[in-house]
C-alpha cells in the first residue's frame, strides 16, 4: 500500500520535474535588454494542444524579433518585452487571457492569435479596452471586413488574398471541372467561397462537380478519394490544412490519385510542415503557395530570417513564423515613429499608413498597411512541388514560381463597403 | 451513380470499418472486462504510432521491428497507466474514479508525447512492397494491408476468446469476477493481461495508421470517442459486434460523401444516436452480465 503511494508520488514528481525544466527552458532565452521603461506586448499562441507546432514557431520567431530589436539598442532606448500565453486556440481562453494582459499585466500591444475564431474573440477584447491588437497569422476575412474595429491590424495575408492569387492562376489554365475538399468548419468554406467569388470575377465561372467536407482532424479519407476519383474532376482544390493534409496527400498519392490530376492549394497547402513530415512521400507537382516561404524570395532578408530561426531552433520554419516575426517589427517601426505608448489613436494612425520590408517581400517591393482594411498588402508566390533537399528533413520544395502583385490580391473599395454593410 | 463508383464507395467503406475495427477493438475488450471507458486507449495509439513513426523515418528501422518496439512502448506505459489508476480506482468507485483517471492519463501522455518527439507531425515510411495502388479496384495497398491486418486481429481475437483456456479465463471474470475468483481465477492478473494486449491492440492501429495519415500528439484525442463509441454500440465487449457497427459506420461515411456531401460528417453521429435509441445495450448482446454492478 505505501509502496504503492510512494511509486505514485515518484512517477507524478518526475513529469512534474519534466514539465518545469521544459518550461524553463523555453523562456530563458532572451538577450540582455537595453535601459528604461520597456514596451510591454502580450502574446497569444497556442503553446499546447493541436496547434502547438504554429503557436511553438510563432512564439520563438517573436522572441528573435524581439531579440534583435534589443540588441540594436530597443526603441526609443527602450527595449520590448513579450509576455507569452498560452491560448489553447481556444476563443474563451483567448479572451480571457487577452483581458488578463491588458488589466493585469498592463500589456499596451496584443498580438498573435493562429485560430480565427479566437482572432474573433480578442478582436472584441482590443476594441473594448483600445489596445492595439496586430493579427499574425489566422486568415479569416471577417477580421478585416465583417467584423472590423479600428484597433485591429493584420500582418500576414489573409484568405481573400491567396484565394485571389489562387483565382488568377486557376483563370489561367484549360480546367473546367473542379472538385473541392476542405476541413467543414468556416475556414475551409470561407476558402471554396471566396475562391469561387473570385472566379466569378474574373469571368471564369468554377464549374463544380464535387465536394467533400471531412471534418476537422480526420485520419482516413478513403471514401473521399474513392468519390474525386468517381467524378473525374480537371483539377482538384484542397482546403486542408496541418496533419489532415498531410494525410490526405499521403492516402492520395499511395490510391495513385495525382497521377493525372493537378492539385491546387494556395491558402495554407505550401506550408514547410507539409514538406518536412512527408518527405520523399510528397508528390511532385503540386501546386501550392502559403502565406510564407522558406525558400522565396532569394533575398538576403529572407535568408537571414530562415536561417537565424534555423541557429535558434534547430528547425526550419512554419509559415506562421515569419507573421509572428513581421508583428514584432510592426509594433517597433510604429513606436519609432510615435515612442509615446500612450496615445493609442496617434499609435494606430501611425499603423495604418505603415510601410514594413519583411522576409516575404520580393526585391523592390515593401509591404504597406492598407488604411482601409488595416490589412498588410503583399505579394504571393505560387509554386510547384519540385526535389530540394536544402532545407531538411524535407526533400521537396516549391520551386517555378508564379508571382501575383499585392495590388492585385486586395479587394476594391466598393466590395469592402458591400462586406462590412452585409454584417449581420 | 454507377455501378463502378457503388463499388469503389463500398470498398471504400470496408477499409474505413477496417481502420475503425482495428482502433476500436483493444477498447472494445477493456470495457468487456473491466467495465470502464479506458480513455488511455487513445494515449497507447498515439505512442505505437509515433514509436513505429519515428523509428522508421528518422532511425531508419524496418517496419516490422518498428512494429515490434511500438507494441513493447505502449506495453509498458499500459502497465504503468494500469498501476497508477486501475488498479484501485477501478473496484472502489465503480468506474468512474477510473474514467477520469483514463482521461487524465490520455491527456499526460498526449503532453509527454509532444515534449519527447515535438509538436511536428510525424508520418512512417512503408515497405516499397505497399506503395501504390493495387492494379484493380483502385485499393491501395496499404489499404490491402489495413484489411489484412484488421481481418487477422479480429480473427485471432475471436478465436482467443472462444477456443483457449486464456479466453475462457476472460470470459468468466467477464461474466462474474467474484465467482471467477472464488475459483481460484487471478482476476487482477486477467485484468492486466487484457488491458496489456487491449494497448498492444492500439499500437497495432496508430502503428499501421502513422504509414497511411500524419500522427500528432492529440491523435489519440480525435479518435479515442468514437472507439468507445463503437465499443459501446456492438454490446459491450462483442468484438463481434464491433465489427457489424465499424462496418455500418464505414459504409454510412462512405456513401454519405458521395450522396449527402454536406452531411456526410454529421450522418456517423446521426446513425450513433438511432442505433442508442433503438437498441440501447447495443446492437449484439452483451458479452457478458454485469458482474460488478449486480454485487455493488
Amino acid at each position: 500500500m505505501v509502496s504503492s503511494h510512494r511509486c505514485r508520488a515518484l512517477c507524478a514528481l518526475t513529469c512534474c520535474v519534466l514539465l518545469f525544466s521544459c518550461e524553463r527552458r523555453s523562456t530563458n532565452s532572451s538577450t540582455a535588454m537595453p535601459a528604461g521603461k520597456p514596451y510591454l506586448i502580450g502574446a497569444l499562441y497556442p503553446l499546447s494542444g493541436r496547434a502547438a507546432l504554429y503557436g511553438e514557431d510563432s512564439k520563438a520567431a517573436a522572441q528573435m524579433a524581439c531579440d534583435e530589436i534589443n540588441a540594436s539598442g530597443g526603441v526609443d532606448g527602450r527595449p520590448l518585452q513579450i509576455l507569452f500565453r498560452d491560448d489553447e486556440a481556444n476563443a474563451e481562453k483567448a479572451r480571457q487571457q487577452a483581458r488578463q494582459l491588458v488589466q493585469q499585466d498592463r500589456a499596451t500591444f496584443l498580438m498573435g492569435v493562429i485560430s480565427s475564431s479566437a482572432a474573433l474573440a480578442v478582436t472584441e477584447v482590443s476594441k473594448d479596452t483600445k489596445t492595439i491588437f496586430v493579427g499574425t497569422d489566422h486568415a479569416s476575412g471577417r477580421l478585416t471586413y465583417e467584423a472590423f474595429q479600428p484597433y485591429y491590424f493584420r500582418v500576414s495575408n489573409n484568405v481573400y488574398q491567396s484565394m485571389a492569387a489562387q483565382a488568377y492562376y486557376a483563370s489561367e489554365q484549360p480546367w473546367s471541372r473542379y472538385y473541392y475538399i476542405g476541413p467543414d468548419y468556416e475556414y475551409g468554406h470561407a476558402l471554396w467561397d471566396e475562391f469561387r467569388s473570385k472566379m466569378n470575377t474574373l469571368r471564369t465561372p468554377v464549374s463544380s462537380v464535387g465536394e467533400s467536407w471531412p471534418k476537422l482532424f480526420e485520419p482516413d479519407y478513403a471514401a473521399h478519394i474513392a468519390s474525386i476519383r468517381g467524378k473525374n474532376p480537371d483539377v482538384l482544390i484542397v482546403g486542408l490544412w496541418g496533419a489532415d493534409l498531410i494525410s490526405f496527400l499521403r492516402q492520395g498519392s499511395q490510391a495513385g490519385l495525382f497521377q493525372n490530376l493537378p492539385v491546387v492549394s494556395c491558402d495554407a497547402g505550401g506550408n514547410y510542415e507539409t514538406f518536412a513530415a512527408l518527405g520523399e512521400q510528397m508528390p511532385l507537382g503540386l501546386i501550392l503557395s502559403a502565406r510564407h516561404h522558406n525558400n522565396w524570395p532569394e533575398t538576403d532578408r529572407n535568408r537571414a530570417f530562415v536561417d537565424g530561426f534555423h541557429k535558434r531552433t534547430g528547425r526550419y520554419p512554419s509559415y506562421a513564423a515569419e507573421g509572428a516575426y513581421v508583428g514584432v517589427q510592426f509594433i517597433a517601426e510604429a513606436l519609432r515613429q510615435q515612442p509615446d505608448e500612450t496615445q493609442t489613436d496617434a499609435l494606430v494612425r501611425v499603423m495604418s499608413t505603415i510601410r514594413i520590408q519583411c522576409p516575404e517581400d520580393p526585391e523592390g517591393f515593401v509591404s504597406y498597411m492598407d488604411p482601409s482594411t488595416h490589412q498588410l498588402v503583399q505579394t504571393q508566390a505560387i509554386g510547384r512541388t519540385v526535389p530540394n533537399s536544402k532545407y531538411p528533413p524535407a526533400t521537396r520544395m516549391l520551386g517555378e514560381w508564379k508571382v501575383y502583385d499585392a495590388e492585385r490580391l486586395i479587394p476594391s473599395l466598393e466590395e469592402v463597403e458591400r462586406r462590412r454593410n452585409a454584417k449581420p | 451513380m454507377t455501378p463502378a463508383q457503388v463499388l469503389a464507395q463500398f470498398l471504400a467503406g470496408c477499409c474505413s470499418a477496417a481502420f475503425l475495427v482495428l482502433v476500436s477493438l483493444g477498447v472494445t475488450l477493456v470495457f468487456g472486462i473491466a467495465r470502464v471507458f479506458n480513455f488511455a486507449h487513445g494515449g497507447m495509439y498515439v505512442v505505437g504510432g509515433y514509436v513505429t513513426a519515428f523509428l522508421t523515418s528518422k532511425a531508419e528501422i524496418g517496419a516490422l521491428p518498428a512494429v515490434v518496439a511500438a507494441m513493447l512502448a505502449a506495453g509498458g506505459v499500459a502497465l504503468i497507466v494500469y498501476g497508477l489508476v486501475f488498479w484501485k480506482a477501478r473496484p472502489t468507485t465503480s468506474g468512474a474514479g477510473a474514467i477520469v483517471g483514463s482521461y487524465g492519463a490520455l491527456l499526460l501522455i498526449t503532453e509527454l508525447v509532444r515534449i519527447v518527439f515535438g509538436s511536428v507531425p510525424l508520418i512512417a515510411r512503408v515497405p516499397e512492397t505497399l506503395e501504390g495502388p493495387l492494379p484493380v479496384l483502385g485499393v491501395s495497398r496499404m489499404q490491402a494491408c489495413l484489411l489484412l491486418i484488421a481481418g487477422t486481429c479480429v480473427a485471432v481475437t475471436i478465436w482467443m476468446i472462444n477456443s483457449t483456456t486464456l479466453g475462457r479465463l476472460i470470459r468468466a471474470v467477464s461474466c462474474d469476477p467474484w465467482l471467477a475468483s472464488s475459483c481460484g481465477v487471478r482476476r487482477e492478473l486477467v485484468a492486466v493481461g487484457v488491458f496489456v494486449g487491449g494497448a498492444g491492440l492500439a499500437s497495432v492501429a496508430g502503428a499501421v495508421s502513422s504509414g497511411m495519415s500524419a500522427i500528432s500528439p492529440s491523435s489519440g484525442d480525435d479518435l479515442i470517442v468514437g472507439a468507445l463509441a463503437v465499443a459501446l454500440l456492438g454490446g459491450r465487449g462483442n468484438v463481434l459486434g464491433a465489427c457489424v457497427v465499424s462496418f455500418l459506420l464505414g459504409q454510412i461515411t462512405a456513401f454519405g460523401v458521395v450522396l449527402a456531401p454536406r452531411l456526410a460528417s454529421a450522418l456517423p453521429y446521426a446513425a450513433t444516436v438511432l442505433i442508442i435509441a433503438a437498441r440501447p445495450s447495443g446492437l449484439l448482446r452483451a458479452e457478458a452480465t454485469s458482474g460488478f454492478e449486480r454485487r455493488t
